[in-house]
């Protein structure tokens, strides 16, 4: 197993499927409601916490790839810091101008007081 | 309306979000996106900045990946000058280049701005302003070869374009005919940083002067200021604003005020004729007040585009400029300008929010690399202050504890 930086350790049981790979993204106590935060994965994915559900997608905005944990969570959509576009983080659908493409949305689970994302094997491993 | 033929006059910021819209919200009627330029619609914002400083020849950004047209059936007519539009049986009769006529039901002015130019400069290819892809190319390529830069005005494009020259590596000055830089930025506080961080770079400004002359000559531009003082630069870079492109309207016969006079649907004094973006103006409450932004182009588009479809209109956001300038990020919220007096919040180096209050009431901020507490300052403005304005120098109260929602 290996350690990354920032606590993205790879959780081992890859889903088979598409090669998506549960991590370890924080402790759930680390994410209250109405905030969110970045994993070092490469490309970074974003998990956030909506009144208590968890949620994640890419954090690379669709429109001129500005790091959206860089922006601000306001209830299901997260608006991009750079130029205002805002998704939806449930579906990752783009909500408004000037991003229109989708972003990519990532499964989540709880295990004990750990919330895992199943993201793409080739984002968090090495090389 | 449904199916009305629409035809949108302008493929740029405003232009691209109505027609977008309009297919996003149902319309099924024509929609077609007529264009003077001949590039497909981009985003202006990154000409004063990375097109000018990229290292790599740059792209430009499309304001819509370019296969959405083709994808949500909207006709894009490039290199299409428009050069009148009048009204006929029940709607409207286009002309573009004096050759081609096409109808519309309904027609949408997004016709913009065009860069000013004070009257009696030479034409010369040293000569630069900055409004179009085309513009950004030429200017980009005269920097890597030139190595003395002015810039006439200190506005917001003025300002960016200098530091972008600046960070090629040119030797930069910029005039300003007011008497402090920046004129446009409400804080001075702002003002300041910024001027510290363009002298830091090397960037000299002369303010309450104008340029008298400037004369071409084999090595450069010898230009004379009203002050009596004679440069000589190898490039010159004109940021003085612009003139709304109000002369389809103004022959159509809708009512101008310095911009095409719009309602909070976009509609023109005249029926089925709509204007967004730089170009249109409105009054609100005794002000007159026209954009000159981004986000304000786009969220007018898209207001245009629900009231065609028929869709109960939804006020304007709250409007939002913002600029790059070095490694700076200012951003305007709401209307400074509207303020009875500013509160100042200075969370660190070089850090800065000022918040502009009327009334009791938060209606603007200017902030310099603040943008956390402008995402959440944003969605206060128009709150009352719940308690004493200084509360909101205090960084340790979420301003939501300071502000009222709207
Ligand atoms: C260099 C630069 C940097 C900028 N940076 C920022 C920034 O950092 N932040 C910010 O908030 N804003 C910025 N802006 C402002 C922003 O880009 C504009 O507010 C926005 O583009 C206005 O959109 P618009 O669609 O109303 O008009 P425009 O973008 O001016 O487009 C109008 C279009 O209509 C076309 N047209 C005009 N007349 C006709 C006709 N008769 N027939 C056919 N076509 C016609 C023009 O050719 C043009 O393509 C910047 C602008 C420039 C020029
Ligand atoms: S990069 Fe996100 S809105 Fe532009």
């Amino acid at each position: 197993m290996e350690e990354r930086a920032n606590g993205v350790n790879s959780g081992g049981e890859s889903t088979g499927a598409d090669d998506l790979v549960w991590i370890d993204a924080c402790l759930t106590d680390d994410l209250p409601a109405g905030e969110m935060r970045a994993l070092e994965s490469d490309p970074p994915v974003a998990v956030y916490n909506v009144e208590g559900e968890f949620f994640s997608t890419a954090d690379t905005c669709t429109h001129m790839k500005s790091s959206l944990n860089e922006g601000y969570l306001d209830g299901d959509q997260v608006e991009c810091a750079l130029h205002m576009a805002t998704f939806c983080v449930r579906s990752g659908k783009a909500t408004s101008l000037p991003a229109t493409l989708p972003l990519r949305t990532f499964d989540t689970r709880v295990a004990g007081n750990q919330l895992q994302v199943s993201v793409p094997r080739a984002w968090v491993s090495e090389g | 309306m449904r199916d009305a033929s629409v035809v949108i006059v302008g493929a740029s910021t405003a232009g691209a979000a109505a027609a977008y819209t309009l297919r996003a919200v149902g319309h099924e009627g024509p929609i077609t996106l007529v264009g003077a330029e001949d590039t497909a619609p981009y985003e202006r914002p990154p000409l004063s900045k990375t097109v000018l400083t990229a290292a790599e020849e740059p792209e430009a950004v499309w304001l819509l990946p370019t296969d959405t047209y083709a994808s949500r059936d909207i006709t894009l007519r490039l290199g299409a000058p428009v050069t009148s539009v009048e009204l006929a049986s029940g709607g409207f009769s286009l002309t573009i280049e004096d050759r081609e006529q096409i109808a519309a039901d309904v027609v949408v002015l997004a016709t913009g701005g065009r860069a000013r130019r004070p009257a009696g400069l030479p034409e010369d290819p040293r000569i630069h302003v900055l409004r179009t892809w085309a513009d950004a190319r030429a200017l980009r390529a005269h920097m890597r070869t030139a190595h003395r830069a002015l810039v006439l005005g200190s506005g917001l494009i003025g300002a960016e374009c200098a530091a972008s020259a600046s960070a090629q590596g040119l030797d930069v000055e910029v005039l300003e005919m007011q008497t402090t830089p920046f004129p446009s930025i409400a804080s001075r506080a702002v003002r300041t940083t910024l001027l510290r961080t363009f002298a830091e770079h090397g960037v000299r400004f002369r303010t309450g002067v104008t340029v008298n002359n400037c004369t071409p000559t084999d090595d450069g531009l010898v230009v004379q200021l009203s002050d009596g003082t004679v440069l000589e630069v190898d490039l010159l870079v004109v940021g003085i604003g612009i003139e709304p492109a109000t002369e389809l309207a103004e022959r159509a016969g809708a009512a101008t005020e310095r911009g095409v006079l719009v309602d909070e649907s976009m509609r023109t004094s005249v029926p089925g004729l709509y204007a967004a973006g730089d170009v249109a103006s409105r009054r609100l409450g005794g002000r007159l007040i026209r954009h000159e932004h981004f986000a304000s182009a786009q969220a007018q588009g898209e207001a245009a585009a629900r009231a065609i479809a028929g869709l109960e209109p939804v006020p304007l956001p709250t409007p939002w400029a913002w600029s790059d300038q070095f490694s700076h990020r200012l951003e305007v919220p709401g209307e400074p300008d509207a303020a009875d007096y500013t509160r100042l919040r200075q969370p660190g180096d070089g850090q800065i929010v000022e918040f502009s209050i009327a009334d009791s009431r938060l209606v603007g901020l200017t902030a310099l690399d603040q943008p956390r507490v402008v995402r959440e300052a944003r969605r206060l403005i128009g709150g009352r202050l719940r308690g004493s304005a200084n509360d909101l120098e205090r960084t340790d109260v979420p301003l939501k504890q300071l502000v009222d929602a709207p």
